[in-house]
């Protein structure tokens, strides 16, 4: 009978619903006269973390784990939130954009290069540093026409092919989704839960705590 | 310059062809910024030279048949005459005349005359001055070239002991409408039997 009342003796304060807190001072102990109850010890305090080596520091001490969150105030023991910066996945739309106007870029640098080496091999029949002794024929002249009309075309088309290569790379940097921000707010802690039971002779009371 | 590093690439494809690389084409063409040069028929870039006949080179006046320039008789298996002449805008025909010897048996004569392809084209007649009748015309050649020069062949059988004269005429064609109506040619003629 003594040592149950001493057990709801300790638990009145949680029962008035007083927030718990390390090192306090154990509430009196009411005795009848003339006797004493031995009183526990208050807990010692829990000791600093330990480094852990491996880490070099404490494990949560990076800024999104130890930003205090809104359940958080100075001093006090309280959850804290989880901010996560990221950028999100591009579209399927915009992906298909870039996709084409690189796919644009590099058919017209495909055309310019095939128009080149026409250019160049047309070129190649005609030109001449020295006396060969042959005629001007006219084969030779629409042979001369073509290396300057398809050297135009390959200009016309690398120029179109850069600018599409261009557009392409600053389509993808433009259009890079904005970075997002993530606060995950864990559950708040359970508040203390206590449980009385009457028992024959008296009662059984437990509680709980998160350490 | 990075745009200059892009164009010249490109540039490289544009054909170079320097002054004297070929020789003028029909009606006097050549490469862009190129001419023909008159006295050798070559494309050049600057100072063309105009075409004239060389003094040594003309055989005028022979016009006519009266006036034709003779070879005189030739045996009946002879060695080539070769002629090198010219005839510039004026003129309208040259005649060469030559007379067949005796005795020759199954005799033919080939004609062949050269000029460059650049001025106006030639072509061939045989005439018989004795009946005065065209016998044969020239007929293209069973040999070409690339160098430059165009061929005209003319074959046919002739008489013993008989005159004939061979025309040489424009056709009127690749006269780079009427600015080039000239040009030089070689005439080369040989008889021969067939047995």
């Amino acid at each position: 009978m003594r040592v149950a009342l001493a057990l709801v003796a300790m638990t009145a304060p949680v029962l008035a619903g007083e927030p718990d807190s390390v090192g306090s001072p154990p509430p009196p102990v009411l005795s009848p006269p003339g006797q004493t109850i031995p009183v526990p010890a208050p807990p010692e305090p829990s000791p600093e973390p330990v480094v852990d080596p491996a880490y070099g520091e404490r494990p949560d001490a990076h800024e999104s784990a130890t930003r205090m969150g809104p359940n958080e105030r100075a001093g006090e023991r309280r959850t804290r939130d989880i901010v996560v910066k990221y950028h999100p996945d591009r579209s399927r739309e915009n992906l298909t954009m870039v996709a084409l106007l690189g796919a644009a870029g590099a058919l017209f640098g495909g055309v310019g290069l095939y128009f080149h080496f026409d250019s160049r091999s047309a070129s190649d029949e005609v030109k001449s540093q020295r006396y060969t002794g042959r005629t001007w024929t006219q084969e030779r002249e629409d042979t001369f026409n073509r290396a300057h009309s398809s050297a135009a075309i390959a200009a016309v088309s690398y120029g179109i092919g850069g600018a599409l290569l261009i557009a392409t790379a600053v389509a993808y940097i433009v259009t890079e989704p904005p970075l997002e921000t993530l606060v995950i707010r864990p559950h708040s802690p359970p508040k203390p839960v206590t449980i009385v039971a009457p028992i024959p002779g008296g009662a059984f009371v437990s509680r709980g705590w998160e350490f | 310059m990075r745009a200059l590093l892009f164009v010249l690439p490109l540039a490289a494809c544009t054909p170079e062809i320097v002054s004297g690389s070929y020789l003028c084409g029909p009606n006097a063409t050549c490469p862009d910024d190129q001419v023909c040069n008159g006295p050798d028929n070559v494309c050049v870039t600057a100072s063309a030279q105009p075409f004239s006949c060389e003094p040594e080179l003309t055989t005028e006046p022979d016009d006519t048949t009266d006036l034709a320039f003779s070879l005189g008789p030739i045996d009946c298996v002879s060695v080539a005459s070769i002629l090198a002449s010219c005839m510039d805008e004026t003129d309208g025909a040259d005649w060469i005349s030559f007379s067949t010897s005796e005795g020759c048996v199954g005799l033919s004569a080939d004609v062949r005359i050269t000029f460059p392809t650049a001025f106006e084209e030639l072509g061939l007649e045989l005439w018989d001055l004795d009946a005065n009748e065209r016998i044969a015309i020239d007929a293209p050649c069973p040999i070409t070239s690339d160098s430059g020069d165009e061929l005209r062949c003319l074959k046919s059988p002739l008489v013993p002991s008989t005159r004939y004269a061979v025309q040489v005429l424009p056709t009127g064609e690749g006269t780079c409408d009427g600015s080039c109506a000239y040009n030089r040619y070689t005439f080369r003629m040989q008889l021969s039997e067939v047995r």
